[in-house]
């Protein structure tokens, strides 16, 4: 036993789970209704279901306007980088940037929300399974190293968070998009449903499907969560539950199991490592509040921080088994960093359909899946792997008024209808895992809680700027084989991380000395402790990450219960 | 108007680059202090009186409701010191006084005391030259364009994304409950405020 002045009692777990975002609200979800006494360690604040404080006001009710002045922004230079943030209404969910600085070897914008149910209160909800077209790149491409797990080991984990989580959305039928077991989608709307025909008969294999997202479009089996509404004010937390968030959806259920101590406020430090027996016996963390250091002991360790913080609190943990940081005998612990590149697509004007018109702000809209390097057909000369779209199609509000000339009431009156159709899509492309795309430890320079700071040193290379070629002209392409009009096409450019799906820097694989983590999401050298947020992921896919995340981490619970009845860990 | 420009002056008005977030950032709207004791406190009281009656000459009472019924000149009052630097408020209000200036010197008399109809008239004057000056040189540079357009698009602003026109100028519905994709026109009439 482990003690310290609090008494062993008070400081011993069957679990701990580091961070209660996506994936640790999975964690202390599966190890709590397996019987684990289960300490959930989260940096920030606490907050319970339905405690949004901006969730039901209208706009014009928040002091200010919610209007972020110029000297409150200033607070937020990486944050802001996401300029959809910068509402009082939002803000306060993000860090204000001198929490957690870090150095930009190269721009990497670091988006962080510290506190209970972390970004699963604040991420797009778009939930889609990957394929062993994602599961079989590596070896197929002969790049990185292979996943150690393919689609067969994961599906029945999909089927299980999907039932759980509640996912709306169509089954398509395509090998590239698995089907899963959804709720009634969100319907595409008129022109929505116009372009899915058009390019159907017109592009083959284009295919526009409703966005499958994390909402209860009916009740969910078993579940208090409520509907969606469509007032699309998601990121604000929904007092409905109607989206997934750790908050309304695993942490209550990990909860009623009685099986749950949750602490707010502790920025794990490092992860305490015992020579005799060879495991990891606990985690050291640093009071947020009075800066004290403690220590909590466990049978098992879940890091489920952040993609970034997972394998920072590795790095800090070195020991003269793990010298160069927890679990690292294969060099690559903060290597192969990735992201999603976006910030390119097309937009289009529509004529027609101006008798038609929608009830309700759909927060989804269509999902267009990956349709290059799918085949021998589809096969693509300048890049690899592949990109789908993200896209949605609406009427025109009163800020077309802005652009035309005129005055008086005649002219005020006429923007009290909608204005024409418009259409745009968005695409998100894969990132190639690169040894050198990488974060290591700064320990000269600390953050406000003691902990060394971050370097990132992150780029797009090659195969990811020949794809954002494609993803722009294949944009206009087909927005003007669906025979809309004004069609123009943007790649703005952007930095890796603003994406907001990191991954990588402790990947799985099969060889202990070349990968961090094994098939069970378990340090290869240290099986206690498992690491399932984006740290672990081997290859990005060009898919949202979520789901897989929460698959990947049900599964590696399970194992774990099962290793530690066979007395295994 | 090429839906382009018309997200290029959008932009102009946000000052910021135009992306779907932002476009859903202009449906911000306001609660202005409604207490009839009110007073300026960014703008002077001509300055406030001039936006005010500009803003409902551009926007009038009609069946539906005008900019002074939104109190857009409140509005500009309390959210220019919150969202701008000391800097552009000052070049915001230059413009504002040049413009009465203007007003004054092609009217006669203080825009504020002429007639609705002259009014009206020397704002379409103003409003054509403007837009024929943006349409004539689309590359113009924001600091380049007319000031009136950059207080029209403010103007604009303020009202349409009022609590009061909200409610009584568009169809307001915070809590839908449920979607139709595709549904007629003629069962909403109007556009959604939300």
């Amino acid at each position: 036993m482990y003690f310290n002045n609090e008494g062993a009692n008070e400081v011993t777990y069957d679990a701990i789970v580091v961070g209660s975002g996506i994936s640790g609200g999975w964690a202390a979800k599966e190890l709590c209704e397996k019987g684990l006494k289960t300490l959930v360690l989260e940096r920030g604040k606490d907050v319970k279901h339905g405690d949004y404080p901006t969730a039901t006001m209208e706009d014009w009710e928040f002091p200010n306007w919610g209007k972020i002045t110029p000297e409150e922004a200033k607070k937020y230079p990486v944050q802001s980088r996401t300029s959809y943030i910068m509402h009082a209404a939002i803000l306060p969910w993000f860090i204000e940037d001198a929490m957690q600085p870090y150095t930009e070897v190269k721009p990497f914008d670091w988006m962080r929300g510290y506190h209970v149910g972390g970004k699963s209160l604040l991420w797009g909800r778009h939930s889609y399974r990957w394929s062993d077209l994602d599961f079989e790149a590596n070896a197929k491409d002969g790049i990185a190293v292979d996943w150690p797990i393919r689609y067969k080991d994961v599906s029945k984990w999909y089927d299980y968070v999907e039932s759980f989580a509640g996912i709306s959305g169509k089954n398509e039928g395509l090998s590239q998009l698995p089907d899963g077991k959804f709720l009634p989608e969100m319907p595409l709307n008129c022109v929505e449903a116009d372009f899915r025909e058009k390019l159907s008969k017109n592009m083959k294999g284009r295919v526009v499907t409703p966005g499958r997202v994390a909402h209860l479009t009916a009740p969910l089996t078993g579940s208090t969560r409520g509907t969606c509404q469509y007032r699309n004010r998601c990121m604000r937390g929904c007092p409905f539950g109607a989206y997934f968030s750790s908050n309304a959806s695993t942490l209550p259920a990990a909860y009623a199991t009685g099986n749950l101590t949750m602490r707010p406020y502790s920025v794990a430090h490092s992860i305490i490592y015992d020579k005799e027996s060879g495991k990891a016996k606990g985690v050291r963390i640093i009071d947020a509040q009075t800066k004290e250091t403690k220590e909590y002991f466990a049978k098992i360790i879940f890091l489920n921080a952040g993609t970034l913080n997972s394998t920072l609190i590795m790095m800090n943990s070195p020991s003269d088994r793990f010298p160069n940081g927890f679990g690292n005998d294969s060099g690559e612990l903060g290597h192969n960093l990735m992201d999603h590149h976006f910030r390119v697509g097309g937009d289009a004007n529509v004529d027609g359909f101006t008798d038609k018109y929608y009830k309700g702000r759909k927060p989804a809209g269509f999902y267009m899946p990956r349709f290059r390097n799918i085949d021998a057909a589809s096969k693509q000369k300048d890049f690899i792997r592949g990109y789908g779209y993200q896209g949605s199609a609406s009427r025109e509000g009163w800020w077309r008024a802005i652009a035309e000339a005129g005055a008086g009431g005649e002219w005020k009156d006429k923007w009290q209808g909608p204005g024409q159709w418009s259409i745009g899509m968005l695409a998100f492309g894969e990132c190639l895992p690169y040894h050198e795309n990488q974060i290591s430890l700064n320990t000269g320079k600390m953050d406000p809680y003691g902990l060394p700071t971050l370097s990132i040193d992150c780029e797009w290379k090659e195969n990811e700027l020949a794809m954002r070629k494609d993803m722009v002209s294949s944009a206009g392409e087909m927005l003007a084989a669906a025979g809309y009009k004004d069609v123009t096409t943007y790649a703005t450019g952007g930095n890796p991380g603003l994406g907001i799906h990191e991954m990588g820097t402790a990947r799985m694989g099969r060889d202990p000395k070349t990968s961090v983590l094994n098939e069970w999401n378990q340090v290869h050298a240290c099986k206690n402790v498992f690491v399932t947020d984006g740290a672990c992921m081997t290859s990005a896919a060009c898919v949202n990450p979520s789901l897989t995340y929460m698959a990947i981490t049900a599964r590696a619970a399970h194992h774990a219960v099962e290793e530690l009845n066979k007395q295994n860990l | 108007m090429e839906r382009r420009e018309a997200i290029k002056y959008t932009a102009f008005f946000m000052g910021a680059t135009l992306s779907a977030s932002t476009i859903a950032a202009l449906i911000e709207g306001c609660k202005v202090d409604t207490s009839e004791t009110w007073v300026p406190s960014h703008f002077t009281k001509e300055e406030a009186d001039f936006v005010n009656e500009l803003s409902e000459t551009i926007l009038p009472k009609t069946t539906t409701p005008g900019a002074k019924d939104a109190m857009v000149d409140r509005f500009l009052d309390t959210v220019r010191p919150l969202r701008y630097t000391a800097e552009e408020n000052e070049k915001f209000k230059t413009g504002i006084n040049t413009l009465m200036e203007q007003a004054k010197k092609d009217l006669g008399k203080d825009f504020v005391r002429e007639a609705p109809e002259k009014r009206l008239e020397w704002v379409n004057t103003i409003d054509k030259n403007s837009y024929d000056a943006i349409h004539a040189n689309p590359d113009m540079k924001n600091e380049e364009r007319p000031f009136y357009l950059s207080l029209k698009e403010q103007i604009l602003g303020g009202y349409f994304s009022s609590e009061t026109v909200a409610k009584n100028f568009f169809a307001f519905d915070p809590i839908p409950g449920s979607y139709d994709p595709c549904m007629p026109y003629e069962k909403v009439g109007r556009a959604w405020a939300l």
